[in-house]
């Protein structure tokens, strides 16, 4: 799935005047890259990812377009991990009985090496396993793009290279597009050949 | 380390024995030896409201009591029934209290030290009803909601022994009572309800009567007799240790009872702005056949004997030894003295 | 560690509990305070059993339990649909703060006379003054936690096409549970509070009343071992309620979860 942006601006409107988040923002990965938007904290990436997620006001997102937020809290607290897997998998895959859905759920899980921790509450999970978790659910919906907002921010450096070569088989076997935004150039560096700044987006050259 | 395991131990109970005696003392001190007027020369009397009581209105108004004992402070407080009172009289906090005759017995029968000083008025009370097809308590079905004042209060003891009298069970009625004030019984009873029958009295009865609600049975005719409905009770400490202002109270009410007597209608002027009514309208209810102000004291040993009977009272009470000795001539049932 | 000290407050709670049992016998018997103000332990414990086996007790339990149960249950459900009703409408919640501004200061027992009145004094109105002290901490409650549900719930709800309904039952709902069961914890003790006052008004509702009612009669019949024997019941439900029931609903749900 090809991702295009074409001048897109956003605008916030805050006490001292208007903000330009995105000036004039262009944008454009093909199917099946893996790119690295890298910017200071604050600057609007999280803004851009959530414009290409369709999570601005009226638009709806897509199940396709899958996002991975910062905040380590994204499974539902409610559920087990294999249960917000397979919860998530059959509101997305309607028609699919609980017994498949939860076979679905399990291979995810074993994709990410949390297969033994199905029955755990999120609560329990570190927030390195969470966010695994949270990878995992992207997985079991089989989405096609992932955008992911400096994920691995809060992880130590252990927890951050296991994640990292996670992230990198799971894109090559499955071939999806990956837009991964950090504040981190090490981070964008080891993970992708295509860095792209992010004040070189907002403005001017189309890439 | 084993020093301060010592010295946890030992500070911990220290803090325990404190915590305990002062816990101790409060309690003990707020039990015991309570509001004692003694000192501070204060009477406390508790009234009701309703012109049952209208010589307490006529004696406050007057300032009959105040005049004859300068120096006295007198407390009135006014409470919705009798049982608070009780309570109240149990506490300290009152000497001298005005209530049905039933209430005061109950009382007596459970250990308060108090006895009958005197009546105030003889009152109509009846058992109304909104259905036209009860003529007796027979016809009552197990729908009907009857409004009494409260448990224990002389209405439902005079259903209990009505009930007794036809049934041969003194509680027949006891789970279709609601405890209601008579305002409000008079509403719920008027406004078509569950609730079909009210053991009333002036000026209630005579508004019921007016709408139509129908008499099933009437105290009298329970008792089988007229009996004093408002009765005056004091504390048996308060008789003895102040016969002053005790018989100051009683006197200042005969005073209070007798101007009303004599004088209808200029009490009425009197009374009229203080119950909210209209003076004509006063008048009707103050003269209402059966409204006597007196302080006799009438039919303590009937109900006594009854109450004993449905079981209501643990104990025989004699007559003789729940009125104090000057009150006990104006009971026409005396036999014993 | 954790455990050794909930043990050792269970020992201080049950220590504690003795002695203001021993200041009680103490108080009664040779304390010289009058048995009508201060029945011993004895006479409160023989009149409690009496009543439990030879009396309407029992009963009276069960229906006070019965209609605070039935009556806290529809608070919920109802509370529940108004403020679900207010997320998609705002008419709806302009009712429902309106509704609330009313209706939360208002006790129950203000309204009595009223209530009897209007629909007497049957099982129905008892409910609904149990219904009003509840729903409205509830209902306050529930709003709040709906404002409070972390917005990233609510975007991955949206990522995964949920409906509108869907969103509503899964997320807002639940991540607002610790604020129901707040609400009703309150919702119990102020409805819990109405009912045994309305009872001593109401009579013999159901069949033989409630133990406001048991409680009324001890006390205008002077019988105050029996009263002190009412209010320990009183007491007695009101800790069985919040130690096993609540206790127990939160241990399944909102420490499981993590979220307390």
């Amino acid at each position: 799935m090809d991702i295009k942006l074409n001048g897109i601006t956003k605008e916030y409107h805050h006490e001292d005047g208007k903000i330009k988040v995105l000036n004039n923002l262009s944008l454009e990965v093909p199917s099946g890259h893996f790119v690295s938007v890298i910017g200071p904290s604050g600057c609007g990436k999280t803004t851009l990812l959530k414009l290409i997620g369709g999570f601005d006001s009226d638009e709806k997102p897509s199940k396709d377009i899958f996002m991975i937020f910062q905040d380590s809290n994204q499974l539902f607290p409610w559920r087990t991990l294999g249960s917000n897997l397979s919860y998530a998998i059959m509101k997305t895959n309607l028609g699919i009985g609980k017994d498949k859905a939860e076979e679905k759920a399990k291979a995810a899980l074993a994709e990410v090496a949390l297969l033994d921790f199905y029955d755990y509450y999120p609560h329990h999970l570190s927030g390195g396993m969470k966010q695994r978790g949270a990878l995992a659910r992207a997985l079991a919906v089989e989405s096609k793009v992932l955008l992911m907002d400096e994920p691995f921010s809060s992880l130590d450096q252990e927890n951050k290279e296991i994640a990292y070569e996670l992230l990198l088989k799971i894109w090559r076997e499955k071939k999806l597009t990956i837009i991964f935004v950090t504040h981190d150039l090490e981070e964008a560096k080891r993970l992708s050949g295509q860095i792209l700044y992010f004040e070189d987006l907002n403005g001017k050259i189309p890439v | 380390m084993f020093y301060n395991l010592k010295k946890n131990r030992i500070n911990a109970a220290l803090i325990c024995c404190l915590t305990a005696c002062i816990l101790f003392t409060m309690f003990f001190l707020s039990l015991t030896g309570c509001a004692d007027s003694q000192n501070t020369k204060e009477i406390n009397i508790a009234e009701q409201f309703g012109i049952a009581y209208a010589p307490l209105q006529i004696m406050r108004e007057q300032e009959l009591l105040e005049k004859a004992l300068p120096g006295v402070k007198i407390n009135w407080k006014q409470y919705g029934g009798p049982t608070p009172i009780r309570e109240g009289m149990l506490a300290g906090e009152v000497d001298f209290g005005f209530m049905g005759p039933a209430p005061a017995l109950i009382g007596i029968d459970n250990g308060m030290e108090w006895k009958y000083a005197t009546g105030i008025s003889f009152n109509q009370v009846a058992l109304v009803t909104d259905r036209p097809e009860i003529n007796s308590l027979r016809d009552f079905s197990d729908t009907d909601r009857i409004a009494i004042l409260s448990p224990g209060s002389t209405q439902h003891i005079l259903l209990c022994i009505a009930s007794n009298q036809v049934f041969g069970d003194p509680n027949q009625f006891d789970n279709q009572i609601v405890s209601l004030s008579h305002p409000d019984a008079m509403d719920a009873l008027i406004a078509d309800t569950e609730i079909t029958a009210h053991f009333s009295t002036p000026p209630y009865l005579d508004k019921e009567l007016a709408h139509g609600m129908k008499i099933v049975t009437t105290g009298e005719e329970i008792m089988g007799q007229p009996f004093t409905f408002i009765t005056g009770v004091a504390m048996e400490r308060f008789y003895e240790e102040h016969p002053e202002e005790y018989d100051a109270i009683l006197l200042a009410l005969n005073t209070a009872i007798d101007y009303i007597n004599n004088n209808m209608d200029e009490a009425v002027a009197v009374l009229a702005p203080i119950y909210d009514v209209e003076e004509e309208t006063l008048k009707n209810q103050m003269t209402y056949n059966g409204t006597i102000y007196s302080n006799e004291l009438t039919g303590i040993d009937k109900l006594a004997e009854e109450m004993y009977r449905i079981g209501v009272l643990k104990n025989k009470i004699n007559y003789h030894d729940v009125v104090f000795p000057e009150s006990r001539g104006s009971n026409e049932n005396s036999k014993k003295e | 560690m954790k455990i050794l000290k909930k043990n050792k407050e269970k020992y201080i709670i049950l220590f504690w509990i003795i002695v203001l049992l021993t200041i009680w016998q103490l108080a009664a018997t040779v304390g010289g305070v009058s048995g009508l103000l201060l029945p011993s332990i004895g006479e409160v414990a023989s009149t409690l059993v009496d009543s439990l086996l030879h009396g309407d007790l029992p009963y009276q339990i069960y229906y006070s339990l019965k209609v605070i149960l039935i009556g806290i249950s529809i608070a919920v459900f109802a509370a529940i649909l108004l403020a679900l009703a207010s997320q998609k409408y705002m008419m709806i919640a302009g009712l429902s703060k309106v509704l609330s501004g009313i209706g939360h200061p208002l006790p129950a027992l203000a309204l009595l006379p009223l209530i009897i009145i209007w629909f007497g004094t049957g099982d129905a109105s008892i409910i609904a003054i149990i219904v009003h002290s509840a729903l409205w901490p509830i209902l306050i409650n529930l709003n709040a936690g709906f404002q409070a549900v972390p917005q990233i719930y609510l975007d991955i709800g949206r990522n995964l096409e949920l409906s509108p309904w869907e969103i509503a039952y899964e997320i807002k709902l639940k991540a607002s549970l610790p604020y129901l069961l707040s609400g009703v914890k309150i919702a119990f003790a102020r409805s819990w509070r109405a009912l045994i006052g309305a009872e001593m008004v109401f009579g013999a509702i159901g069949l033989k009343g409630g133990i406001g009612w048991y409680i009324f009669k001890q006390r205008t019949f002077m019988n105050t071992p029996g009263l002190f024997a009412g209010i320990i019941v009183v007491v007695l439900i009101g800790l069985f309620i919040e130690r096993f029931l609540f206790d127990y609903i939160e241990k399944r749900t909102v420490q499981k979860w993590g979220q307390n």
